[in-house]
């Protein structure tokens, strides 16, 4: 359990240093929110549908930015080789990653997701309802994001690649993110796409830190 | 480590390097845990009153403590056996080394040489579990499988450092990876003559200094087996002195190194030779 703490008590440090692109996602975000009504127009009914999608949109977006660094700087520093000599199983030293990396991407996006719901005119009581799928959906992103970041780890420019791995397979936890979000603005029940998309996160959970610490140890061969 | 501060080496003045080796025998040989023993004498201050379980450390009851006496000297390892049998590497069309056998017991270090490209990186990584061998295996004798990772000290060209961490960050975050003692980081850093190093970044550090702030890993975990590739490389004089004599003296207390170098080391070393090994495959 001491490197599982260490690790995170680090990656987290390094986030606040700003050295490591944490902050980049959100600035994303927040970005790519913000200018999308210009691009829109002033069609406030528009933008209002249109507003969970984009917002599912730009959270997936964001945290695949600069995710391909996740195990690669790791790696060109040789701290990885150290992650091997530890005690702690690889899965959980994995898994301490991506809950590092989740709580300076997923975890700050989803609390402003609401602020910037205001930007996109969004049904007040779906607001919430909203934040909360992004909260429990954007842990599903950041661990499929893990394996496709374990898995390109060798590749020089592994950013595209990864991309190309890891959105296919994020195309449920958007499904069923954005249904909870519109679901709510229509003033409908949103537990059932709530639950699916519980479901992915838990399942993302259980497979994904044994797959990307089995890519890590493949990688090393 | 609690009483570290009143044993530190500044503290206790000892300048000498027997003494100050010997003054690290004396303290890692008080490592006993639950042992009642004598008391921890300070030749500058006369006894400090503290009983040796106050120098208790937690790493050596996983690795199963033997206090043997060689000769005044502490093992307190237990006795292992680096044992590898058959070991061969293929790159492509031929082998790097084929039928390799080495044998490093507690107490010894070996000198592995060898041309550039012979394998000497690929060996200890081998050794180190990183990667599999083509053929043979790799035996850890005297230690369970489940602890094999917590016996192994690796250190490579990439020396596992953060360039936004400063020094003493990097160190405390490996003790936690690794399971050291983060107290001991000072201690640690001062042994390498880089005390005044610790809140730096490593970005700023020069290549030697960052190779001492690696290398001060040794001392903040323990750990029975150090596998080190080039640990001389880009040290001037001083670092190599210390480096090598902080190698001695991990052999001399039961520990094991296998030392990829071409430079003369304190110790007395058993040689290994990568040279002309390379074969091509049938």
């Amino acid at each position: 359990m001491t490197a599982f703490s260490a690790i995170l008590k680090r990656d987290l440090r390094l986030a606040r240093r700003a050295g490591a692109g944490a902050g980049l996602g959100l600035m994303f975000f927040l970005t790519l929110i913000a200018i999308t009504p210009f691009a829109i127009g002033a069609d406030q009914k528009l933008i209002a549908r249109l507003a969970p999608a984009l917002l599912w949109l730009a959270a997936l977006l964001a945290t695949l930015l600069g995710l391909d660094r996740l195990f690669q700087a790791d790696d060109e520093d040789g701290v990885l080789d150290q992650f091997l000599l530890s005690d702690g199983s690889l899965t959980l030293l994995v898994l301490a990653k991506a809950i590092a990396h989740w709580l300076v991407t997923g975890l700050p996006l989803s609390l402003a997701a609401p602020m910037l719901g205001v930007m996109l005119a969004i049904e007040p009581q779906a607001m919430l309802p909203l934040m909360l799928s992004l909260l429990i959906g954007t842990p599903a992103l950041t661990l499929i994001g893990l394996v496709g970041a374990a898995l390109t780890i060798s590749l020089n420019r592994g950013g595209l690649l990864l991309s190309i791995l890891v959105v296919p397979t994020a195309i449920p936890t958007l499904i069923f993110g954005v249904a909870v979000a519109k679901a709510a603005a229509a003033g409908q029940d949103f537990t059932m796409p709530l639950m699916v998309l519980g479901g992915t996160t838990l399942f993302a959970l259980a497979i994904s830190p044994f797959a990307a610490a089995f890519a890590l140890r493949q990688a090393r061969q | 480590m609690a009483g570290g501060a009143d044993l530190s080496l500044e503290t206790a003045g000892l300048d000498h390097p027997v003494e100050r080796g010997m003054h690290w025998f004396s303290r890692a040989a008080c490592a006993a845990p639950g042992v009642p023993g004598p008391r921890v004498f300070d030749r500058t201050r006369g006894a400090t009153g503290r009983s040796i379980d106050h120098f208790q450390k937690g790493r050596y009851t996983d690795i199963g403590l033997r206090r043997s006496v060689f000769g005044g000297i502490l093992s307190v390892y237990s006795a292992l056996r680096l044992v590898a049998s058959g070991l061969a590497v293929r790159r492509g069309p031929r082998f790097l080394f084929r039928e390799l056998e080495l044998v490093l017991k507690s107490g010894e270090v070996m000198q592995l040489t060898g041309p550039n490209g012979s394998g000497k990186s690929t060996l200890l990584r081998l050794l180190a579990g990183f990667s599999p061998a083509d053929q043979g295996t790799i035996r850890l004798e005297g230690m369970d499988d489940s602890e094999r990772n917590s016996a192994f000290h690796y250190f490579g060209h990439r020396e596992g450092l953060r360039a936004a961490l400063s020094a003493g960050e990097n160190l405390s975050f490996l003790a936690g990876l690794l399971d050291g003692d983060a107290r001991r980081i000072p201690e640690a850093l001062s042994r390498l003559g880089i005390a005044r190093l610790e809140n730096l970044p490593v970005r700023v550090l020069s290549e030697g200094q960052r190779r001492r702030v690696a290398l001060a890993r040794l001392i903040v975990i323990d750990r029975p087996v150090w596998l080190l590739d080039e640990p001389l490389a880009s040290l001037d004089s001083e670092a190599i002195a210390i480096v090598s004599g902080l190698i001695s003296e991990h052999a001399a207390r039961g520990g094991m190194a296998m030392v990829a170098t071409h430079q003369m080391l304190a110790a007395k070393t058993t040689a290994l030779d990568l040279a002309g090994r390379r074969e091509v495959a049938a």
